[in-house]
Order: structure tokens, then sequence, then C-alpha cells
């Protein structure tokens, strides 16, 4: 049985979704000096500014083909709410 | 007309005299605005784009409207400058608020623009301190002119900001280096330039008034 256990398939989903993000992060602040914990958040991470933080949002609504709302991204505190977003809205 | 004019918080019928602060600022004399060429949109698409910004109306960034004072003269706008707390009580850093509100407002094919251009202006990209008073976007229309009304803008931001914060210690502000009169002008009035970030990148220049951004600081007296 492969979707026996529905916390699985969350976690995995998880990761996916982390790892897709990793990717995106790293290839827009070019280097990958960062662990992608839940309490990750802009500051943490070198050349995350304003214009990085543009281009990372749109990139992920892109590839995720998702739209955020304003009040969304100003309540995100750190990549483990971006993640839940991203979940509830795939 | 006595010449006398008072100062007040900016409101929602200022929003369209504070999207052109906005621009008029951005441009520092100049005619790139940076918001329009790097974004490859004409100015009256980002004014349009501004003024719903504005209307959001989200405390501390630069880009909203209770963050403005405005001087008035004869019951007209005749000045305005932004300024804010950085991080103040729970908010996000002001440049995640100022990006948040550019990516969720401007048209999608903007943001593709956008993207081409990143790398050319990293290195005047100016990080804000947080816990300082930032003034942003200081213009005055040139027929009021020499009529110390930033002097008097810029007292009422400090005066405000330490009823909000009195631990407040530092006021910032950010010119670009070719725009010497307004440098001069807040010299006169305390600040001094710390640091100057330059880009090497001459296409630079097709984009923003100047390849060079002075962060301006004065110490608050209480």
């Amino acid at each position: 049985m492969l979707n026996g256990d529905p916390s699985k398939k969350i976690i995995m989903e998880k990761v996916e979704i982390k790892e897709k993000i990793k990717n995106i992060i790293t290839s827009v602040v070019k280097h990958d000096n960062f662990i992608l914990a839940d309490e990750l958040k802009a500051s943490d991470v070198a050349g995350w500014d304003s214009l990085t933080h543009m281009v990372i949002i749109t990139t992920i609504e892109e590839q995720f083909k998702i739209r955020f709302r304003l009040k969304e991204l100003n309540q995100l505190k750190n990549i483990g709410s971006l993640v839940e977003l991203i979940q509830a809205k795939l | 007309m006595n010449g006398a004019h008072i100062i007040r918080q900016a409101t929602l019928a200022d929003v369209s005299f504070l999207a052109d602060v906005i621009m008029f600022a951005e441009k520092s004399n100049s005619n790139k605005f940076g918001l329009a060429t790097l974004f490859g949109l004409s100015e009256a698409e980002v004014k349009k784009y501004l003024i719903s910004i504005l209307r959001e109306e989200i405390y501390g960034c630069e880009f909203s409207i209770s963050s403005f004072l405005i001087a008035e003269l004869d019951h007209q706008p005749a000045a305005a400058i932004g300024g804010w707390i950085e991080e103040w009580g729970d908010e996000q850093p002001s440049k995640i608020l100022k990006a948040n509100l550019i990516a969720s407002t401007f048209p999608v094919e903007s943001m593709k623009v956008i993207r081409s251009h990143a790398e050319l202006i990293k290195d005047i990209q100016i990080e804000r301190e947080k816990h300082t008073l930032q003034l942003e976007y200081a213009y005055v229309l040139p027929e009021h002119r020499g009529k110390n009304l930033i002097q008097s803008l810029m007292q009422k931001h400090i005066d405000n900001a330490l009823l909000k914060f009195p631990a407040l210690v530092k006021c910032h502000l950010q010119v670009f280096g070719n725009n010497d009169t307004a440098t001069k002008a807040y010299g006169k009035l305390g600040f001094q330039i710390i640091r100057k970030y330059v880009s090497g990148n001459k296409d630079i220049l097709n984009f923003l008034p100047y390849s060079e951004k002075c962060l301006m600081e004065t110490l608050v007296k209480k």
C-alpha cells in the first residue's frame, strides 16, 4: 500500500517543497551558504535583499503555479511558514 | 498668503501627491525613474501602481501613507518626506514589506524584467539598520524651496519617533551621489555621510540617476 499513512504524504510534500525553494533561493542569491531550516529568515541569508526577495517570491509563484496575496506575504515569518502557505495553495 | 506652513500627517486624500513625491525623489534631479526603468514600465503606469500600493497602508516602509508627513502652505501640499522606525515592534524589515508590495501589485511581466537587472543594482542596495529612524523620499515643490520645509518635516518626524520609541539613537537617510544640493542641505541639518555604495557597472546609468549612493546619519538629540 502506497498511501497508508496520510502524515507521510504531508512530510514528503514538505520535503519536496523545501527542495524546490532551496533551488530557487540558491539560484537567485547565487550561493548555498544556508541551511533551509523552518526557522530560517530572509535576514539570515546573505544577498536576500528587497530585489532578490521580489525575484524569489515571483519565481516561487511561477514554479508552483500559485499566487500569493499581500496579506499572506506580510504574515510570513520564516521558511516554515512559507512552506505551509505553499502547501495550503497546492 | 502669509508664508506660514503647517506640518500634518498625510492622508488618503494625498495619495496622488505622494506618488509624485516618490517619483521626483527617486529621479534625484535626473530623468531616470528606477521604478519605471528597472521594471520596464512607463512613469504613468508606475504612478498608478504606486497609488494602489500606498492605499494598502502597510506601516514600516517607504510605501505607506502613514509614513509621510506633509508641509502645507495655504491649504496646499508643498513638501513631504517619509519616515519610519526600522523593524519597530513586530514588523518585518522594510525591504521585505516593500518587496511584497511591489511583487503583489506590479504586473507579472515587469517581474521578469527586474529579474534581468538584479545583478546591476545589488552593489548600491543599502541595508537599513534596525531601530533607526529612516527618512526617505524628501521632496519640495520648486516654488516652495528655500523655506526650510524639509527641516521642519524632519524635526517633526524625529519628535514623533521619540514619542513612539524613546530609545531612538540614530536617524538615517540615503542620497544618490549626484545630488550635491541635497547632500549639502542635509549636512547643514547635522547629517554626515557614513558610507558610500558604488556600482562599477556603467550600465546602471541607463536605469538610475547615478552609480553611487550615500548613507547619511545624524544622532538624535533628546
